[in-house]
C-alpha cells in the first residue's frame, strides 16, 4: 500500500489532469491557452463535418508527432527521490502531506511548475460546546462547492472503419464515466455559512456515479455540399447503433446524524446511508439505442467556422438490470430490488463550435466546447515570424475560471520546438500557478 | 467530549485549513462540566481529616492531533461563585492538567482564581488566563489529558465552609498548522 501510493497518486493525476486539461501534451496548445489550430484538438471528433475539410494549405503544417518533454517529473523526482518510501505520499505516515497528494494529482508534474499555485494561508476555527459545533473554515470555507461537483467523460476510444466518397461505415467504441457529488443543505451550510452543527440532524451528500461503456456500428457522411477549391459548405452526420456491453450506476446519499448532543453521548453521531444500485454485467443482454452526430464547417477565405453537436439522443436500453438497494443506519443491510429488468440510461450530448481565421502569418482562432459538464472556451492565436512563432491565449474553464497561456517555437526544417506557459487554478488555491510545457514536433 | 468527534474536527481542519494558517478551538468547557456535575465543588477551612480539596480526577478526551502540532496559545477564561456558608478568609479555586492521572495534583496549577469570602453571602470571580505555562501546552494536543480541580478554603478565624460553583469556563487553544 505505502509503496503504491505515491505511483497511484501520479497514476491517477494523469487520468485527472488530462481529463481537466484535454490531454494538454503539446506546449504549441499551452501557448495558445488550450487553442487548437489544426485537427489534433479532437475537432474531427466532435464535429463530424470535418472529416471532409482539408487542411488548410495557407496555414502552417501540423506536426506528424508531438513528444511532450517532461522536464516536470525531474523536477518531481529531485524533488521526491525515494518516492515509494516519501512519507509525504504516505497516509500512515506522521509525514503524510494531503495538500501536496491533492496538488500533484491535480497538477499532474509533466511539466515544469516555474510558479507554484500558493495554499491558502488563513485561520480555520472550530467552536465545541456539549451541545454545540461550529466550524469556520475562513477563506477554505469558499472552496467548498455549493453546486454539484465531480469527474465525468465521454470518450470513443476505438473508430475503426472504411468510407468511399464522403461515406463511412465503421464500428466505434464508446465510454461514458460521471462521478458527481452535492452537499446537502445542512452540510454546505455547516462548512461553507460556518452554521452551528444541530442536534438530530442530517448531515449528507449526494452520490451519483454511473459507468457505462459498448460499440456502435456506425454510418456516416461528412461532404462538401456548397463551394470549389478554395472553400465552400461541408456537412457531417453520423448515425450510431448504440450496443452497450455493460453499465453500472449508483444513486445515493450517505451521511450522518446527530445526537440528542453534539459532543455528549455515547454516540454523538450515528451514519446513515442509502443507495441504488443499478448494473447490466458483460455477458447479460446486450443495451441498445440509436443516436446520432451532426455538424457543420463553412470554410471561406482567410475564415473558418464549424459547429458539430454528438451524442443526440442516445438513449441506451439495458434489457438485462440488476437492481440493488443498500442501507445503513445501525446496520448494513442490503436486498435485491429487481433482476432482468429494463432501464435506461443516456449519454450526454456534447457541443463544439470553432473559428479560425487567418491572415498572413498571423492564426487566430477560438472555440467552445460543452461535454455535458459545462463549456470550456478557448481563444488564443499564433504569429510567425519566419522560423519562429509566438503564441498567445486566453481559456475559461468549466468552472468559469480565466486562466491565460503565452509561448513560442522554432522550426528547424523537420523539427520543431516549442515552449509554451499556461497559468492554472487546478490546486486548493485561488492564486494562480504558472506551468511551463516543453515539447518536439515532428513535421 | 468525545474524542472521536473532537478528532473528526482535526481532521476536517486538516483537509480544510491548509498552509501556514492556525487551527483555533474554541471550546465551551462549562457545557461539559456542567453535565457531568463537575462544576461544583464544597470548600472547608481548616480541612477536616479525610475530607479531600479536589475533585476526583478527570479523563478528557482531548483533541488528538499528534505530537507533530505545536500548541502556540491556551487562553482560559471564566468565573468561579463562592456560595460561602460560614466564616470569612479567601478561597482559592485551582485547575491542575497532566498527562499521568495519579499526578495530577503533585504539580503546579494551570490558573487559579481566589475569592474574599464572608458568611451568607456570595462571591463572584472572574478570571482571564491569557496563556498557560508553556510546559502544560502540549498537553491539549494529545488524546487524552486528566484535569483536576482543588478549593482550598483558608480562614481568618475559625472555620469556613461553602461551595464553589463553576459559572463559566471557555477555553481557547491555538495550534499552529504543523500537523502535516
Amino acid at each position: 500500500m505505502r509503496k503504491c501510493f505515491g505511483l497511484a497518486a501520479l497514476v491517477i493525476g494523469w487520468a485527472s489532469s488530462a481529463a481537466a486539461q484535454g490531454a494538454l501534451t503539446d506546449a504549441r496548445r499551452a501557448g495558445m491557452g488550450g487553442l487548437s489550430l489544426g485537427r489534433e484538438g479532437g475537432i474531427e471528433r466532435y464535429n463530424p463535418a470535418y472529416r471532409a475539410v482539408p487542411a488548410r494549405v495557407t496555414q502552417r503544417g501540423q506536426p506528424k508527432l508531438t513528444i511532450p518533454i517532461p522536464l516536470g517529473i525531474i523536477q518531481f523526482l529531485h524533488d521526491h527521490p525515494n518516492l515509494s518510501n516519501d512519507p509525504a505520499f504516505d497516509p500512515k505516515s506522521t509525514g503524510f502531506n494531503p495538500i501536496l497528494v491533492v496538488n500533484t494529482i491535480l497538477n499532474l508534474p509533466l511539466y515544469l511548475e516555474v510558479k507554484q499555485a500558493p495554499t491558502p494561508t488563513n485561520d480555520v476555527a472550530f467552536t465545541i460546546g456539549e451541545t454545540l459545533f461550529v466550524a469556520n473554515l475562513g477563506q477554505a470555507a469558499e472552496l467548498v462547492p455549493e453546486d454539484q461537483f465531480g469527474i465525468s467523460g465521454s470518450s470513443r476510444p476505438l473508430d475503426p472503419g472504411f468510407g468511399f466518397k464522403g461515406f463511412r461505415v465503421g464500428v466505434m467504441g464508446w465510454l461514458h464515466d460521471d462521478v458527481e457529488l452535492q452537499l446537502g443543505d445542512t452540510l454546505l451550510g455547516f462548512l461553507r455559512d460556518s452554521q452551528p452543527a444541530r442536534t438530530n440532524t442530517r448531515y449528507s451528500a449526494l452520490v451519483h456515479g454511473i459507468v457505462e461503456g459498448g460499440f456502435a456500428p456506425t454510418v456516416s457522411y461528412a461532404g462538401k455540399i456548397v463551394g470549389d477549391s478554395s472553400g465552400g459548405l461541408y456537412v457531417g452526420g453520423a448515425l450510431h447503433y448504440y450496443l452497450g456491453v455493460g453499465y453500472a450506476r449508483t444513486d445515493g446519499d450517505g451521511g450522518f446524524i446527530t445526537g440528542n448532543t453534539i459532543f455528549g453521548g455515547a454516540n454523538p453521531v450515528t451514519p446513515d446511508g442509502r443507495t441504488l444500485t443499478q448494473y447490466s454485467k458483460p455477458g447479460n443482454t446486450l443495451g441498445h439505442g440509436f443516436g446520432g452526430d451532426m455538424g457543420f464547417a463553412w470554410v471561406s477565405g482567410p475564415i473558418e467556422l464549424g459547429v458539430g453537436v454528438n451524442d443526440i439522443g442516445a438513449t441506451i436500453t439495458w434489457p438485462d438490470t440488476r437492481q440493488d438497494s443498500a442501507f445503513y443506519h445501525d446496520s448494513a443491510y442490503s436486498k435485491p430490488v429487481a433482476n432482468h429488468v429494463e432501464t435506461t440510461t443516456k449519454l450526454p450530448v456534447s457541443y463544439i463550435a470553432n473559428v479560425l481565421y487567418t491572415i498572413g502569418n498571423t492564426t487566430l482562432g477560438a472555440d467552445i466546447l460543452n461535454t455535458g459538464q459545462g463549456s470550456v472556451v478557448h481563444i488564443g492565436g499564433e504569429q510567425r515570424l519566419g522560423l519562429f512563432a509566438a503564441r498567445g491565449g486566453i481559456a475559461r474553464d468549466q468552472r468559469k475560471r480565466i486562466e491565460f497561456g503565452w509561448g513560442g517555437g522554432v522550426r528547424l526544417g523537420p523539427v520543431g520546438f516549442d515552449v509554451g506557459f499556461w497559468t492554472h487554478t487546478n490546486s486548493l488555491s485561488n492564486e494562480r500557478g504558472i506551468t511551463m510545457a516543453t515539447s518536439l514536433s515532428i513535421y | 467530549m468525545r474524542a472521536r468527534l473532537i478528532c473528526l474536527a482535526a481532521l476536517a481542519a486538516v483537509a480544510a485549513g491548509c498552509g501556514q494558517g492556525r487551527l483555533i478551538f474554541n471550546i465551551d468547557v462549562f457545557s461539559f462540566l456542567h453535565t457531568s456535575a463537575a462544576d461544583t465543588l464544597p470548600y472547608a477551612g481548616p480541612l477536616p481529616p479525610g475530607v479531600p480539596d479536589t475533585i476526583p480526577v478527570q479523563t478528557v478526551q482531548s483533541l488528538g492531533i499528534g505530537s507533530s502540532s505545536l500548541v502556540d496559545t491556551v487562553r482560559f477564561s471564566g468565573a468561579v461563585d463562592f456560595v460561602n456558608a460560614t466564616g470569612t478568609g479567601n478561597v482559592l479555586f485551582a485547575v491542575y492538567f497532566d498527562s499521568v492521572k495519579s499526578t495530577v495534583y503533585t504539580g503546579t496549577p494551570a490558573f487559579s482564581v481566589s475569592g474574599a469570602v464572608t458568611p451568607g453571602a456570595t462571591t463572584h470571580s472572574t478570571f482571564n488566563i491569557p496563556d498557560i505555562q508553556t510546559t502544560l501546552k502540549p498537553l491539549f494536543t494529545a488524546s487524552t489529558i486528566y484535569v483536576g480541580i482543588r478549593a482550598s478554603a483558608t480562614p481568618t478565624a475559625g472555620t469556613l465552609s461553602g461551595t464553589a460553583k463553576l459559572t463559566a469556563l471557555q477555553a481557547r487553544i491555538v495550534v499552529q498548522d504543523k500537523i502535516f
